[in-house]
């Protein structure tokens, strides 16, 4: 659907009635062989599903229906609003570790059971699976309008941390340990709680009782209730399992069996959080396996996870250095999780290598392209408000601009990108950016926005652009972009901790960042440059990443937050407080740039810089 | 012509378009369903349906059930000392139901559209449609038995439907589709199954329920496997059958002169099913998610299939989806009037003019690929999708892939169905090879077409935009490419095997239920039911017709009257 409005396929005008659309829809799906013009099925069916999407985002927007757009005008911003708007409700969503990778060797090994190596996930495919969070999200905004979960039982995609209102006969049972009034699913999530003190540290015995007993009461009510609610129930817990690991590690079991997850863990587009956590119970049946006398690695496992240095006659009655070594490369790739069990220095002395490299921490962070489109979709309070006419000829767009917008317009385009350059400029380099301007402009002025927000908020936009498209770039656009990326950072740590929060988490922060003068400039030249290479185009691909950071690094960010392993990890997980999070990846980007040495494993660098 | 045929696990149907609806043709023996059952003797003596099945009691060795299961795999039944596949008994069935239609109508049907679960895998599918062939069949097209029931149900008002499930659970196969209905289209909107899981799976389930129960002794176990697993089957089902009325029913078998009998409550019953029943909830679930819609919001559950009569599923269903379901389609006719809706359909009628249907392919359909991992390793094994499930069909879409080594001279992949990650857990479809000229790697670079059409059939296309090569010669499947001659032979085999007249049917069958009957009593009424035996076989001899309608009318009263007392 590249810029068609779906409506001229279908034969009508732009419309939010679905049942027009769908009228429209099946006369062309009858007048057609859809056997012998498959391409032109394929199309219908994309208009219309387009067109349904449209009208629901039109309808979101003026519930009333008053938002029937009357004309061309209109229509064709809702167009440009609607082509990204699903993609604006994906949320970020982070994941400490990658599933484990399982190629042949590896697994024909005679020790790892072949049925609990079921596979190696693939990274899912971006769009697909921004799609199926839009969807999500749009199933549950549906929802909240009055179906099942309207009883206040947000879907886990909104907050997974709303406990679905389990209403189990347990509820004060002093056996679960519950306080009066509790129910298993809030002593669950208390005892899972990511924040808390001890959140690194395995269940007590007497907690992991409870939460065992929680947990049945909770799968008990899941397998006696509905569908909807089941699947709630399982979402929610998949959520707080996920984010409790690796205190839920014994839970996993449980869960597992009760919905099935081994059989969708494997898939191609399993959900994030029982990927994960998949990929977390075969780590876990591992671990629970090396630990029987039997076990091949058994004795290997046990010298690693003593501490203290292992002396050098380690291998008279210690393990082969052959299984220390099959088990470390075994770990590390699949279930690298589990290295934490092992002590640094013993792992370092049987290396022989570097003792500051203290496991492998994996980061994973999804940033969503769409941000760009979402101010107009989500901060306007009506569709004419959203960009592009794309229609109209471009200069003509430009041209009819009246007297504040052109004004607006000219700043925008010199706050952005230098004194040097105006909106014609823009219009012949980057017309589609100047398209967004324009639509920006236009629609905090209609929305009787100050002159000056809507110049940050232009500025935001090629701010956002530049990062996202120059970190897919090499030399020294690429160190440009991560060098201004941690410049922003810390600019916007400055301005506190949700700006940074923001920043971090959709690469995107519409107000003024406190920048210096010079790092402004610098992003000025740096815009003007991506804008003349034609580089400052819609990011069009956005896929989920995943970087290998070494403990050298680790060991940096320490020292530069003074916080705990711990809460460093946490943090990397995009867990722990905002602060945190942000001081973190203020210290790892700035550690990574430094961070020269390592050429030979240049890939490694690239690839954090990327993801951070 | 063109028929629509329900080509079932357990029981056929064929059915005709006829004054601008859909009619179910009765067989033979005036019964509406035919069982998807064969028996055939040494010498080449075929029975078909009803009789067949009774003939499971008196000649298991010679008699083939629930064959369906056994589609597209190279499985083979031993039958009166020759080996059949899953294809050629159900092209036996489907030549009956066609020789049926014949009879009703005066012309022989030429053309089918024929029914497969919407789980059916292409290798299935494939196999489904050469069963058509060797029944003398042209298969207009495969439709999916939850869209064929969705057809049915959908166009009993015609009106606009609110977004249904169609839950179909019938003898081998299971499948869900969610449907909806606006202006005169019937959009199947998604469908997700599992192709083994039937009513024959609850049958077993309660046969190793019963079973230690049953048969202290193991008396069973000194028959002949084969032999024992026919007679278990056979009482599961009567037991099973039983039990969708009462609260509690005998599971019994005969062996030779002894009686083995257990009795088995419902709630026994349910709690053997429970992992079955656990079964039925991932495809319904995934088939929401896939479609994004609520199970609240559907308007409809309709149940199709033989399996969803039984109580305990029928209550699973209750509490899965927090209400009652809707039966208001004959669970085993929607089939097979759906298909034929499709023939309508497909034949242009004036009658369905204005009704269109769409459906998706349920699986994901890729090739084989591998990756440069991060750490410069490489992944070999890897699923890379093409179509992915739930798309609307038909659908074509290319995809583009690249040489991985310096100077590779060709690219060889294999074909998958599936939703894992990694291909050796998705089921292999055939593979294929394309010559590539040498250069650098990754500067090859391959698109690969993958078209599903209406059928649910695919095909492959090749193209290499470096030399301009291109090729559709592409091996998707050895077995889809039986040499014209192989088909020949298998059909003439067939065609060798020796049929009862259509008028002796009636009677065929009433001999083979005398002698089930018989097996399956002891003591006084064994020897009665031989005697009866003896009288209607003399009263055949004496080809006298009035004598022996007479014979056969008073045999069958008889036997009914046996079959309605409780064995003791």
């Amino acid at each position: 659907m590249s810029g068609r409005p779906p409506w001229s396929l279908l034969g009508i005008g732009p419309t939010a009635d679905t049942s027009a659309i769908r009228k429209a829809y099946a006369e062309k799906l009858k007048a057609m062989d859809v056997d012998a013009d498959v391409s032109g099925f394929a199309q219908l069916r994309q208009a219309r599903d387009l067109a349904l999407r449209l009208a629901r985002s039109l309808e979101e927007i003026a519930p009333d229906g008053d938002a029937q757009p009357a004309g061309g005008d209109d229509s064709d911003g809702i167009e440009d609003a609607a082509t990204d708007a699903p993609e604006a409700a994906a949320a970020p969503a982070r994941w400490t570790f990658a599933a484990p990778e399982l190629p042949g060797a590896w697994q024909e090994d005679p020790f790892f059971p072949a049925s609990s190596l079921a596979t190696r996930p693939a990274e899912p495919d971006a769009s697909t699976m921004l799609e199926r969070m839009a969807w999500a999200a749009a199933a549950a905004r549906e929802a909240g309008h009055g179906g099942v979960s309207g009883a206040g039982i947000p879907l886990t995609t909104i907050d997974p941390f709303t406990a679905p209102l389990l209403s189990g006969s347990l509820v004060g049972d002093d056996a679960l340990g519950l306080r009066p009034g509790e129910t298993p699913a809030e002593r669950l999530s208390i005892l899972l709680d990511p924040e808390r003190e001890d959140a690194g540290e395995p269940l007590s015995e007497s907690e992991a009782r409870q939460a065992t007993r929680a947990l049945r009461a909770i799968l008990d009510e899941a397998t006696h209730a509905h569908i909807t609610r089941q699947q709630q129930i399982e979402d929610w817990l998949a959520e707080i399992l996920a984010r409790g690991w690796p205190r839920s590690a014994p839970l996993l079991e449980d869960a597992n069996q009760a919905f099935g997850w081994e059989r969708e863990w494997s898939a191609h587009d399993a959900r994030p959080a029982v990927q994960f956590l998949g990929a977390r119970l075969r780590g876990y049946r591992f671990q629970q396996n090396v630990l029987q006398p039997g076990h091949k690695f058994h004795k290997a496992w046990n010298e690693l996870v003593r501490p203290g240095k292992a002396g050098p006659l380690r291998m008279l009655g210690g393990p082969a250095q052959g299984d220390v070594d099959a088990l470390l490369r075994g770990v590390r790739k699949h279930f690298p999780e589990l290295e934490s069990h092992f002590a640094p220095e013993r792992v370092a002395s049987w290396e022989g290598g570097n003792p500051m490299l203290t496991g492998l921490l994996v980061l994973l962070g999804i940033i969503a392209f769409a941000i760009i489109v979402a101010i107009a979709d989500s901060k306007s309070p009506s569709p004419s408000a959203s960009p592009a006419q794309q229609s109209t000829p471009l200069g003509a767009a430009n041209e009819t601009q009246d007297g504040p917008a052109r004004d607006v317009m000219q700043s925008s385009v010199k706050a952005a990108f230098g004194p040097g350059h105006d909106p014609a400029w823009l219009w012949k380099t980057q017309p589609e950016l100047a398209q967004t301007f324009t639509a920006n402009v236009m629609s905090g002025l209609r929305a009787d926005e100050d002159p000056a927000t809507i110049v940050d908020k232009t500025v935001a936009i090629v701010r956002l652009r530049g990062y996202l498209n120059g970190r897919e770039l090499d030399g020294p656009l690429f160190e440009q972009t991560m060098h201004l990326r941690l410049a922003q950072l810390r600019a916007a740590q400055k301005d506190g901790e949700s700006t940074c929060q923001q920043l971090g988490d959709s690469g995107w922060f519409d107000g003024a960042l406190p920048l210096s003068a010079s790092e402004r400039e610098a992003e000025r030249v740096f815009s003007a440059r991506m804008a003349e290479e034609n580089k400052l185009i819609q990011p069009s691909k956005s896929r989920q990443r995943t970087a290998m950071v070494p403990g050298e690094l680790i060991g940096r960010v320490i020292k530069a937050t003074g916080l705990t392993q711990t809460k460093v990890a946490a943090a990397m997980q995009g867990r722990g407080t905002n602060a945190n999070r942000c001081a973190v990846a203020v210290a790892l980007l700035d550690a990574t740039l430094e961070w020269k040495e390592m050429n030979k494993k240049g890939g490694d660098r690239r690839a954090i810089l990327q993801t951070l | 012509m063109l028929i629509g045929i329900d080509l079932g696990t357990t029981n056929s149907a064929a059915a005709i378009w006829r004054d601008g609806e859909a009619q179910l043709v009765p067989n033979a023996l005036g019964d509406l369903l035919t069982p998807s059952a064969v028996s055939i003797a040494r010498d080449g003596q075929v029975w078909i349906g009803r009789a067949a099945l009774d003939r499971l009691a008196t000649s298991p060795d010679d008699t083939a059930t629930s064959f369906k299961r056994r589609m597209g795999t190279a499985a083979s039944t031993r039958l009166g000392g020759k080996d059949y596949g899953a294809e050629d008994l159900s092209a036996l069935v489907l030549e009956a139901l066609v020789k049926d239609v014949e009879a009703l109508t005066g012309e022989k049907p030429t053309e089918a559209v024929i029914t497969v679960p919407a789980y059916f895998n292409d290798r299935q599918r494939k196999a489904t449609r050469r069963a058509g062939e060797l029944a003398g069949l042209t298969v207009r097209r495969l439709i999916n038995e939850p869209t064929a029931a969705a057809l049915a149900f959908g166009l009993q008002d015609k009106g606009d439907r609110e977004p249904f499930l169609v839950f179909d659970l019938g003898g081998g196969t299971f499948d869900v589709s969610v449907v909806e209905m606006f202006d005169g289209i019937i959009e199947v909107r998604a469908s997700a199954g599992d192709n083994r899981l039937g009513g024959d799976d609850f049958d077993e389930a309660l046969i190793a329920h019963v079973l230690p129960r049953l048969d202290p002794d193991e008396r069973l176990t000194a028959l002949p496997a084969d032999h024992r697993d026919t007679l278990l089957k056979r009482a599961a089902e009567i037991c099973r059958r039983a039990l969708t009325t009462a609260a509690e029913a005998e599971f019994t078998v005969v062996v030779g002169d002894s009686r083995l009998t257990a009795s088995v409550t419902e709630a026994a019953f349910e709690t053997a099913c429970e992992p079955l029943l656990r079964r039925l909830r991932e495809p319904v679930v995934r088939a929401l998610r896939d479609c994004a819609i609520d199970a609240a919001e559907l308007s409809e559950i309709v149940l199709v299939g033989g399996a969803t009569r039984m109580p305990v599923v029928r209550r699973a269903i209750t509490r899965l989806f927090g209400r009652f379901p809707n039966s208001s389609v004959h669970p085993d006719h929607a089939v097979a009037l759906g298909a034929t809706i499709q023939a309508g359909l497909a034949a242009r009628d004036a009658a369905l003019d204005e009704i269109r249907i769409t459906d998706v392919c349920p699986f994901t359909l890729g090739i084989e690929v591998a990756e440069q991992d991060g750490h410069g390793g490489l992944q070999r094994g890897l699923f890379s999708p093409i179509i992915e499930r739930n798309t609307p069909v038909p659908v074509s879409r290319v995809n583009t892939y690249s040489t991985l080594a310096d100077n590779q001279k060709k690219l060889e992949f294999g074909i998958y169905q599936g939703e894992a990650r990694e291909v050796r857990n998705n089921v292999k479809l055939g593979d294929m090879t394309i010559p590539v000229p040498p250069r650098p790697a990754g500067a090859i670079s391959v698109e690969v077409r993958f078209s599903y059409d209406s059928s649910g059939l695919l095909e492959i296309d090749v193209h290499v935009p470096e030399n301009g090569a291109s090729r559709n010669l592409v091996i998707v499947d050895e077995e889809d490419r039986p040499d014209r001659k192989d088909i020949e032979k298998r059909r003439a085999a067939l065609a060798a095997l020796k049929h009862h007249p259509r008028e002796e049917a009636a009677n065929v069958a009433l001999i083979a239920r005398a002698e089930r009957c018989y097996e399956d009593h002891i003591g006084d009424v064994r020897q009665a039911i031989g005697h009866w035996i003896t009288q209607f076989l003399g009263a055949l001899d004496s080809q006298d017709p009035r004598r022996i309608a007479d014979a056969g009318a008073m045999l069958g009263s008889r036997l009914d009257e046996v079959e309605s007392v409780t064995p003791l």
